[in-house]
C-alpha cells in the first residue's frame, strides 16, 4: 500500500507538470516538462513549507509553554514522555515520567546517582515489576558514567529496587532510601 | 538561556576551521558576500573536521577533549593563511532576478529562524525525549566525556546490549565536547540544551543547499525547497528528538550535493569536500555509512557508463578516504568483538534470507508508507520522483543526472529495506519507526530536485526554453 500510495502521489505531481506546461504554453511562455514539473513542484514546495512552518511553530509554542515552569528534577525525567501528545489531556507532571517508571523509582536513582561516585560500577537488583518496566534502561541512563556491570564480583554497588537487599550483605554497608529501594557498597571491592 | 548561548558560541567556533576547509579545498569565494552565503557549508566543514580529528583518535585512546579540535582547529586555520588558495573562478550562488520574489524566500526563512529559536527554546524545556536519544546515546555521551574509549565497559557489558554498540561515535564526540567545553556534568538537566546543536545543523543544511545550488539554479526554488524540508513534520520531530538520524541525513546530502557539483565542474576541492562530508555521515550512524557507500558506487557506475575512467578512479579514491575515515572505529569494535543488530554474513546468506522472506513485504509497506504519509515529509520524496521522472521521459541534455538521483533514492531505499529484511529484533520495533529511518531519503530528494533544476537551467528568469 505504501509504495502505491507513493507511485500515485509521483503520478498526480507529473500530471501537475505536464498541466503547467500546458497552461504556460497557452499564454506564450514554453517550456520542457522537467521546467513545468520543477515550476509545480515549487508551488506545491511552497504551499506546504508554509503550512509546515505554521504548524510546527504552533507545535513548538505550545511545547515551550507547556513546558517553561518545569523544574530542573522534572526536566530530567522528561526521557520517554510523549510530551507534545500528552501535555494538553493530562497532568505536566505525569506526562514527564518515562512509561512504566514510578515517580519512587525515579527519585530513588535521582538519590543513588548522587552517593555513587563517578567512575564506580553498579549490579542492579530490581523486581519484576522494575525488570518489566523501562527502569533498566532509565538506570543506566541516569547513572551513566557510572557503569552497571552484571557480575557482583565487578560491582562496587548494588542498587536495590523495590525488593530486600542479598542476605550476604552486612548491613552496615546498607543505606536505605525507603523500605525496599536500597544502595549497597560491596564490601571489599575497592 | 544563558547556557543556549554559551552553545551556539562555541559552535559558532567551527565556523573558523570551517571557512578555512573551504579555503584549503580552493572553494572559499572571493567576495564579502559569497563568504557570507558560504556560512552554512562552512559550519558544517568546521563541524565535520573537528568531531573527525576526535573521533579518528578515540580508538588510540586519545580522550575526549578541548585540545584535539582546538589543535585541528587552530592548523587548519595557518595552513589556509599561508598557503592562501585563491578563490574558485566561478562562484556557486547567483544573484538571481525577482527582487518581489526574492523578498518572499528571505521572509519564509525568516519565519523559518523564528521557529527555530522558538524550537531551541521548546527542547530546553524538555530535554532528550527520545528513547534512543536518552537510553542509546546519552550514556555514550557522558562516557566518552569522563573516560574516552579507555572504559570500555558500555560497550562490552551485557547490561548494555540494547545500546547498539557497534554504532560510530561521531555524534557522542560531538556533544561529549560540549560537555567538556560547558562544564555540563553528568546527569544534568543542562544535557537538554545540546539540542542547539541539532538546530544549527538543520539551518547550516538550509545555507548550504542555497550556495551550492550554483547560479543555473532558481533562488526561489532553492529557498521553497529548503522551507519545505526544514518545516516538514518528521523533520521537525528530528531536530527535537536529538536522535542521529537527522545530523547524518544532512551531511550524506551535503555530500552528495557536493559530489554531483564535482560532476560538473571537476575541481578537486569538490571532491575533498564531498569525503570529508560522507566520511562524517559514515561516522554518524552505521545505516550512514552504507548511504555513502552507495552513493560513491552509484556515481562510478554512472562515471564508468560513460567511460569516464579518470572520474571513476576520483571517487573511488574519495571512497578509500571515507574508508580511512572509519577504519579506526572498525578495527577497535573489531577487536572488542562489538556486534549490532545486523550480521553481514546473514545479509548475504541466501538460506538466511529466504527464512525471513516474510520481513519483505511489511518492510517495503513501511519504509514507502513513511515516504508517501504527508505528515513526514510533505510530498518531497513523491516530488524528488516526479521531477526525476519528467526528466527521464523527456530524454533531455539531463537524462544521466536524473538516473544517478534515481541511483541514489533506490539504491539508498534498498539499502534499507535489505537492514529490516536481515536485523535480528522483532521488525515491530522497527516498522513504527520507519519515518526517522528515511529522513536520508528526504534530504536526497530535496538534492535531487535542486540538481535537476540545476542541469534542467531553471533560473529566476529563464530563457524560454526549447518546447520539447
Amino acid at each position: 500500500m505504501g509504495a502505491l500510495k507513493l507511485f500515485a502521489e509521483t503520478l498526480g505531481l507529473l500530471a501537475l507538470g505536464v498541466a503547467a506546461r500546458v497552461l504556460l504554453a497557452r499564454r506564450g511562455r514554453v517550456h520542457t516538462l522537467p521546467v513545468a514539473t520543477l515550476l509545480a513542484v515549487a508551488a506545491v514546495g511552497a504551499a506546504c513549507g508554509l503550512a509546515g512552518v505554521g504548524v510546527s511553530g504552533k507545535r513548538a509554542v505550545e511545547s515551550y509553554r507547556e513546558t517553561r515552569r518545569l523544574t530542573d528534577d522534572q526536566r530530567v525525567t522528561a526521557g520517554a514522555a510523549k510530551v507534545s501528545a500528552t501535555l494538553a489531556t493530562r497532568g505536566a507532571q505525569d506526562a514527564l515520567v518515562p512509561v512504566g517508571l514510578t515517580p519512587t523509582w525515579i527519585a530513588f536513582v535521582e538519590w543513588a546517582r548522587r552517593r555513587v561516585p563517578v567512575g564506580d560500577t553498579f549490579e542492579a537488583l530490581l523486581s519484576r515489576r522494575a525488570l518489566e518496566s523501562q527502569v533498566a534502561f532509565w538506570l543506566n541512563w541516569r547513572m551513566s558514567p557510572r557503569n552497571a556491570v552484571v557480575q557482583r564480583d565487578d560491582a562496587d554497588w548494588l542498587i536495590v529496587m523495590d525488593r530486600r537487599p542479598p542476605a550476604d550483605v552486612p548491613a552496615r554497608s546498607t543505606v536505605e532510601f525507603r523500605p525496599g529501594y536500597s544502595l549497597v557498597e560491596v564490601p571489599d571491592a575497592r | 538561556m544563558r547556557a543556549e548561548i554559551l552553545v551556539v558560541g562555541l559552535q559558532a567556533l567551527a565556523l573558523a576551521p570551517g571557512y578555512a576547509v573551504l579555503s584549503l579545498a580552493g572553494l572559499l569565494p572571493g567576495s564579502r558576500s559569497g563568504v557570507t552565503a558560504a556560512a552554512g557549508l562552512a559550519y558544517l566543514a568546521g563541524v565535520a573536521v573537528l568531531v573527525l580529528a576526535q573521533v579518528v583518535l578515540l580508538p588510540f585512546g586519545a580522550p575526549v577533549t578541548l585540545v584535539i579540535p582546538a589543535v585541528a582547529g587552530v592548523s587548519l586555520c595557518v595552513a589556509a593563511l599561508i598557503l592562501r588558495r585563491p578563490p574558485p573562478p566561478d562562484e556557486f550562488g547567483g544573484a538571481g532576478s525577482g527582487p518581489v520574489l526574492r523578498r518572499l524566500v528571505v521572509l519564509g526563512l525568516g519565519v523559518l529562524g523564528v521557529v527555530f529559536v522558538i524550537g531551541v527554546i521548546a527542547a530546553r524545556a524538555t530535554p532528550i525525549p527520545a528513547f534512543d536519544a536518552w537510553a542509546q546515546w546519552m550514556p555514550k555521551t557522558q562516557v566518552l566525556a569522563h573516560h574516552g574509549l579507555s572504559d570500555e565497559t558500555l560497550f562490552v557489558s551485557p547490561a548494555y546490549g540494547y545500546v547498539n554498540p557497534d554504532y560510530p561515535l561521531a555524534l557522542p564526540a560531538f556533544e561529549a565536547t560540549q560537555m567538556r567545553a560547558l562544564g555540563i556534568g553528568d546527569g544534568s538537566p543542562d544535557l537538554g540544551v545540546l539540542h542547539v546543536g541539532f538546530w544549527l545543523i538543520l539551518a547550516a543544511f538550509a545555507g548550504a543547499l542555497l550556495h551550492l545550488r550554483g547560479r543555473r539554479a532558481s533562488f526561489v526554488l532553492a529557498g521553497v525547497l529548503v522551507v519545505w524540508f526544514a518545516a516538514a513534520p518528521g523533520i521537525q520531530v528530528q531536530a527535537r528528538s536529538t536522535l542521529v538520524d537527522l545530523p547524518m541525513a544532512v551531511f550524506l546530502a551535503v555530500g552528495a550535493m557536493l559530489l554531483v557539483t564535482w560532476l560538473d565542474r571537476r575541481e578537486r576541492g569538490l571532491i575533498v569536500l564531498a569525503a570529508v562530508f560522507l566520511g562524517m555521515a559514515a561516522n554518524l550512524k552505521n545505516e550512514g555509512l552504507a548511504a555513502a557507500v552507495v552513493v560513491c558506487a552509484a556515481t562510478m557506475m554512472a562515471l564508468a557508463v560513460a567511460r569516464d575512467r579518470r572520474g571513476v578512479m576520483s571517487v573511488g579514491g574519495m571512497l578509500v578516504a571515507v574508508g580511512l575515515l572509519v577504519l579506526p572505529w572498525r578495527v577497535w569494535g573489531s577487536l572488542h568483538d562489538l556486534h549490532g543488530a545486523l550480521s553481514l554474513g546473514n545479509g548475504l546468506n541466501p538460506v538466511y534470507l529466504i527464512a525471513h522472506a516474510s520481513r519483505v513485504t511489511p518492510t517495503l509497506n513501511a519504509l514507502a508508507g513513511a515516504l508517501a504519509r504527508p505528515g513526514e515529509y510533505l510530498f518531497i520524496p513523491a516530488a524528488a520522483l516526479a521531477v526525476i521522472g519528467a526528466v527521464i521521459v523527456c530524454r533531455g541534455p539531463a537524462v544521466g543526472r536524473a538516473l544517478l538521483h534515481l541511483g541514489f533514492l533506490a539504491s539508498y531505499f534498498a539499502v534499507m529495506s535489505w537492514a529490516y529484511w536481515v536485523s535480528t529484533p522483532p521488525l515491530a520495533s522497527y516498522l513504527g519507526e520507519a519515518g526517522r529511518y528515511m529522513t536520508a531519503f528526504a534530504a536526497l530528494s530535496v538534492v535531487a530536485i535542486l540538481d535537476l533544476a540545476r542541469s534542467s537551467g531553471l533560473a529566476d528568469s529563464p530563457e524560454p526554453a526549447e518546447l520539447r
